[in-house]
């Protein structure tokens, strides 16, 4: 993981030079003030890292009362590690929100913009071939930032999940099949893990379906200008042709190739996940 | 939940401007209007008059707010001592609640599982936390979603006043499905209390009783809320049904007959008819959308929380039939049945409706595609709704997990399927350990 | 051209022998006179009144060859394990089912079926004015084959498993003929459906051939422009050629006061005299056809004729209608496809539920036969791999040609847009090429898919998560049927020995059975991704 960060970084770099450039030049006249799903997906991820720091804290003293130095230096090293990778996670999760923000003013732009052809009989503007040419800019950053974190991305969920699937069998190997008693301590300690755990997986997945879901709203915005009378034909022209882009090249991330990632994709990997510990308490069964 | 709330409100705040614009265009349809506002308009006319019943136990339950109805096309927020009422009953479920998971907690609560098996037993505490979830979510979900639904009510009743004025056509709603569903509802629920306080013995307490019934009590509701949004769904695709038909006037197919003259009159309405078929579509797409975003959370829950019982009822059936050592207990099987027949019903209820709204909703560019102008602009303006529908299409999503239609139906039951053989394979196992237990005991 | 007198032979022409079949046979309740003598399917009461009794008749005859039949079925029941005889009864009336849902289906559609006909013909009318014929003569041959086929496995399973595996000395045992009934009626019925779809499909290739006859036909129009400029009739071609676009418009404006919208009569007017030069081309077509409106469509009429090499392709106001023209009959096909999609989607979902269950049924009885265990009496022809082997093939047969031909009928309709564009590419013209745009975006949202119910499309794919179905499925019931067979064993064995060697072979037993369950774990791990 670290060392295909490191191999990629001078890319890293220039995407997200470019991204910064972006924003200097197009986007900071605008306020961004409105925008509370950005805000609060950016609350909800520091939120998240810190509780799982915290979690695997609470984790190791709850395990192992007596704390001993060389124990103590080992959860440090440990925690270090976890933590280096959950930082990676984030800095997708904030170059994704950064992106969904600016879609977002997108379609803010092009709604005032729609109201005002409304409102006042303007029949053209510029300003719909400015945006085309951002979107389609940003379409191409996103592109290149889903390239970049594919892999990390990849493992990140995978690894997730699966400490999810562990640690709820063992749960259940420990206390139905060894009948040993469930102290509250211990279910308390379980319960937070695994939630944080997944709220982790889940906010991966959402940030994603959020930027997704702007830009469908695009092309759902667009579709307003359908009932303004007389337009210009250069306008009504830009305007086609940005519905046609939208159509053709979606606001989406592809990881390695292997699948879109969005709610149903989501649900699909937790379907998947329920399943196998089905399987696996199954075996586990069998082998009494 | 909803990041595109904005959109929703900005647009709220357009379609406002709309109303007044649309006004400037039609003097005569304003002439009409005050004809038929007249007669239609009796102040105090109830609207969503074919909902009225299950909007009414709904408000009783505090899921729905009691709003006040400012004309026959507004309605407004509610009073300050209906949202009291609210409150309180909602703080009254959540109470019941938390005293309900404590009864069950305690050995009292226990007897009510009639269950041989570990597995069962497993499988009927599932099935009981499911239900208390997605109660209490529906519940939560409704209280936060007031404001939205009483938007959604009035963009709807908006929508018909605009028809109204500028065709004369006052739309009905042909929901009269859902006094039969509730009347289905309650059938089965109170069959169902009756079946299991019949197969209880010994004493029963004043608690079991309150369990029972608050059990009963919360699987209604919530079947209520998923006929209520059927019914919502239901309103939508009656006005898009209303807008294909009126684009269906245009195409070719009804042209055929006709001589040039009538086709030249009849062609030339259509610039000014296709703008209002466009913001109409928008309108109810935007409604639709919003009507998903607000139910969405407590119809995946449903589905999963009713997916499940299918399934159980199944298993338990299965296992009535198959075992050859006990009688087959007919209380057992009266009680599978009328779980099974209940949740089908919603089931299938929820994903027609569904599925033909998307359907309305997607065919219309099918329709548009038919109608064959002569000149350029004609064209240009089928085009322009064209271009922007391309891979556009609409679906009632769960959350965004799966799309909800038709297909729905089957991928449920497929999946019950498989899940009913995993059961069963646990049964098996189970019987087996059981059986190498008794050998061992000898 | 005349409208009173019929420029195409209806398709339902070529349906006799099917017709007669199905409505002795008990499928079709409309008019058999009606039929030969204006060749229309019409509601009859008389025709549903037979039907219905027909259906009666089935049902009891059935009912009466399951009770004769069940006697064995009730040692099965005491020797066999339960799971066999609940598939058993379970499957008994599956394909009674199938043929109640088709005879009602058929029973409640009678009327529609006939307008159904009928706009297919409006249709072939429609694009015999275009000039693109449609060759109907093949349907009638795939009827007879198709029929013979039928026959020839029906009869074929009947014989074979009546001779060798039912006992026929008893006079009852003839009524094991009626086991045949069902599934045959069901052909018949489909056998409508499939040759009504492909006809659907030969009228998509018609109009995709048609484009892309315009193509050819104006590439060679520029080779011969490019080639000899000097040619004896240069100003009809530069005339046509070198129209600026403003005169185009101005004729396309003309056009419109002139003609009007009627569009049939614009069309055929048009083609006869308002143009000079593509008559040579068009009226051969139309005079051969005339005659013998069966005879094959012409891609290419013979170059020596065609001198001028007029190409359609170059006048845009022309092609403007005709590809208008194609446009809407494309519709009106995706429009009868959907419709008949309707009309058959029941029997479809009951054909495709009775398809899955019956494979996988009797691969399992085979299993079971196999293995020297008894199965249910109606399965017998289980009991020989070549006679089960037969059935398989006739079952999935049906089902997949169905799948298959929906799959390419549709494949078909989203053809004509690449066609379109094809005639857009090749002629280099602004106005066309608008035409081309506003066409294609309209044929983008004429849609033709076959789907069950809505429940699932019929396609490829489709086939692929249900063939998936039934391997996971069979295994699984192989698997059921091990264990307890198993189960069985061991009980048998523990009461034979004494305590010791049973709890041995107990033992033994249920290290057998984890071995199995791994498989079926394994399996059922397979099955969710099907779906």
């Amino acid at each position: 993981m670290h060392f295909r960060n490191w191999w990629l970084s001078e890319e890293l770099a220039s995407t997200i030079n470019t991204l910064t450039n972006l924003y200097q030049q197009h986007l900071n006249p605008h306020d961004f003030n409105d925008c509370l799903s950005f805000d609060n997906y950016i609350i909800y991820k520091g939120l998240s890292i810190w509780l799982e720091v915290a979690s695997m804290f609470v984790m190791r003293y709850g395990l192992s009362p007596p704390i001993s130095f060389k124990l103590f230096l080992g959860l440090v090293g440990v925690m270090a590690v976890q933590m280096s990778i959950l930082l990676i996670g984030m800095h997708f999760h904030l170059a994704v929100l950064y992106i969904y923000r600016s879609v977002w003013i997108v379609n803010r732009e092009l709604l005032t913009l729609a109201n005002q052809l409304r409102m006042w009989n303007i029949r053209s503007s510029p300003r719909v071939q400015e945006l085309h040419c951002l979107y389609s800019r940003l379409l191409g950053l996103s592109n290149r930032l889903g390239a970049l974190y594919d892999y990390q991305m990849t493992l990140f969920m995978i690894s997730l999940l699966s400490v999810n699937i562990l640690s709820i069998f063992y749960m259940i190997v420990y206390c139905i099949s060894l009948k040993k008693i469930l102290t509250f301590a211990l279910a308390i300690n379980f319960i937070q893990a695994l939630a944080i755990n997944l709220m982790d997986f889940w906010l991966s997945i959402a940030v994603c379906d959020l930027a997704e879901r702007q830009g469908r709203a695009t092309s759902a915005i667009l579709k307003l200008f359908n009932d303004i009378p007389e337009l210009e034909v250069d306008l009504d022209r830009s305007i086609n042709d940005f519905a046609l882009f939208c159509c053709h090249r979606r606001l989406r991330f592809n990881h390695c190739g292997l699948f879109y990632v969005h709610n149903a994709m989501g649900f699909r990997m937790i379907v998947a996940c329920v399943l196998y510990l089905i399987y696996l308490v199954q075996f586990d069964y069998m082998n009494l | 939940m909803s990041p595109n709330s904005w959109v929703i409100e900005m647009a709220a705040h357009k379609s406002r401007l709309q109303v007044r614009r649309s006004l400037s265009p039609h003097p005569h349809a304003l002439g009409s209007d005050a004809f038929v506002r007249s007669p239609h308009a009796p102040v105090g006319n109830p609207v969503f008059e074919d909902i009225g019943t299950i909007l009414s136990v709904l408000k009783a339950s505090g899921l729905l707010p009691i709003y006040e109805q400012v004309s026959s096309f507004e309605v407004g927020p509610p009073t300050r001592t209906n949202e009291f009422y609210s409150f309180f009953v909602r703080g009254v479920v959540h109470a019941l609640t938390i005293f309900n998971i404590y009864s069950l907690m305690t050995p009292n609560g226990a007897k009510l599982f009639i269950s041989l098996r570990e597995t069962d037993n497993v499988n009927q505490w599932i099935e009981l936390l499911l239900c208390i979830l997605t109660y209490t979510l529906t519940v939560f979900v409704c209280a936060r979603n007031t404001k939205c639904i009483i938007q959604i009510m009035n963009e709807i009743l908006k929508l018909d006043q605009e028809v109204l004025r500028q065709f004369g056509v006052a739309l009905s709603n042909n929901c009269n499905f859902s006094i039969k569903f509730l009347l289905l509802i309650a059938a089965c629920q109170a069959y169902i209390i009756f079946i299991r306080i019949h197969v209880l013995d010994g004493v029963i307490t004043p608690t079991t009783y309150i369990l029972i019934g608050f059990y009963a009590i919360q699987n209604g509701l919530t079947a209520t809320y998923i006929v209520f949004a059927s019914a919502l769904l239901r309103i939508v695709c009656i006005r898009f049904q209303f807008v294909n038909r009126l684009l269906n006037g245009y195409s070719y197919a009804q042209l055929l007959g006709k001589s040039r003259r009538q086709l030249q009159s009849h062609m030339e309405s259509f610039p000014e008819d296709s703008l209002f078929i466009y913001r109409t579509h928008n309108r109810l797409l935007r409604i639709y959308k919003s009507i998903n975003e607000c139910c969405s959370l407590i119809i995946v829950c449903f589905l999963g929380y009713s997916f499940y019982t299918v399934t159980t009822n199944w298993y338990n059936l299965f296992v009535q039939i198959t075992n050859n050592k006990g009688v087959i207990s007919s209380h057992i099987m009266q009680w599978c049945l009328a779980w099974l027949c209940l949740h089908t019903a919603l089931l299938t209820l929820l994903s027609r409706s569904c599925g033909a709204t998307t359907n309305e909703a997607n065919i219309t560019s099918q329709i548009l595609a038919r109608v064959y102008g002569k000149s350029k602009e004609f064209q240009n303006i089928i085009d322009k709704f064209l271009t922007k529908s391309i891979k556009q299409e609409v679906q009632f999503t769960a959350y965004g997990f799966f799309a909800i239609d038709n297909s729905t139906l089957f991928k449920i039951f497929s999946a019950v399927t498989t899940y009913l053989v995993i059961l069963i394979q646990f049964k098996q196992l189970e019987d087996s350990k059981l059986e190498e237990q008794l050998q061992e005991t000898n | 051209m005349s409208q009173v007198t019929p420029m195409v032979q209806p398709l339902l022409l070529q349906f006799q022998q099917l017709f007669f079949l199905s409505k002795v046979v008990g499928v079709l309740p409309q008019d058999l006179t009606k039929f030969r003598h204006k060749n229309v399917l019409e509601k009859s009461r008389n025709g549903m009144i037979y039907m219905l009794g027909m259906l009666a008749l089935y049902v009891g005859l059935y009912n009466l060859l399951i009770y004769s039949f069940s006697e064995e079925d009730r040692t099965l029941k005491a020797t066999q394990s339960t799971l066999t005889f609940v598939i058993g009864l379970f499957l008994t009336y599956i394909g009674l089912i199938m043929m109640a849902t088709d005879q009602v289906t058929a029973l409640f559609n009678q009327g529609k079926l006939g307008e159904l006909y009928e706009r297919i013909r409006v249709v072939d009318e429609r694009l015999y004015r275009e000039q693109c014929l449609v060759n109907n003569s093949c349907i009638a041959k795939r009827i007879r084959i198709m029929l013979v086929m039928t026959i020839i496995f029906e009869l074929f399973i009947l014989l074979t498993t009546y001779i060798e595996l039912v006992d026929y000395t008893q006079w009852l045992s003839l009524l094991w003929m009626v086991s045949a009934i069902p599934t045959f009626i069901n052909t018949l019925d489909k056998i409508w459906f499939a040759v009504s779809l492909f006809a659907l499909k030969e009228r998509f290739e018609a109009i995709n051939a048609t484009l892309e006859d315009l193509v050819t036909e104006h590439e060679k129009f520029q080779t011969w422009l490019t080639g000899d400029a000097d040619a004896p009739e240069p100003h009809t071609a530069d005339s046509s050629e070198t129209q600026p676009p403003q005169y185009d418009s101005n004729l396309e404006y003309l056009y419109k006061e002139l003609g009007g919208i009627d569009i049939g009569s614009l069309r055929g007017s048009g083609g006869k005299n308002n143009k000079v030069a593509p008559i040579a081309h068009s009226l051969n077509s139309f005079g051969e056809s005339i005659q013998t409106p069966r005879k094959p469509h012409q891609p290419n009429p013979n170059p020596m004729m065609n001198m001028a090499h007029e190409s359609e392709l170059s006048n845009a106001t022309k092609v403007e209608e005709k590809l208008n023209n194609l446009c809407q009959v494309h519709d009106e096909i995706c429009e009868i496809g959907k419709a008949m999609n309707g009309l058959w989607s029941y029997p479809i979902l009951s054909l495709m539920a009775y398809g899955f269950l019956i494979f996988t049924a009797q691969l399992y009885f085979l299993y079971c036969a196999t293995r020297a265990q008894s199965i249910p009496s109606l399965f017998r022809s289980a009991k020989n791999p070549f006679i089960t082997v037969i059935v398989l093939v006739y079952t999935s047969g049906k089902c997949i040609y169905l799948i298959y031909l929906s799959w390419k009928t549709s494949l078909a309709s989203k053809r004509t847009g690449i066609s379109l564009h094809k005639c857009g590419v090749v002629a280099d013209d602004n106005l066309l090429y608008e035409i081309v745009n506003h066409l294609s975006l309209k044929l983008l949202n004429h849609s033709v898919d076959f789907s069950a119910c809505g429940f699932f499309t019929l396609d490829m794919e489709t086939l692929y998560g249900v063939s998936g179905g039934i391997t996971s499925y069979l295994i699984i019931l192989i698997q059921f049927n091990l264990a307890a067979q198993q189960a069985k064993d061991a009980i048998q064995s523990f009461n034979s020995f004494n305590d010791t060697a049973g709890l041995v072979g107990a033992a033994t037993e249920f290290g057998n059975e984890s071995s199995t369950l791994y498989d079926l774990v394994t399996t059922t791990m397979m099955t969710p991704s099907n779906y």
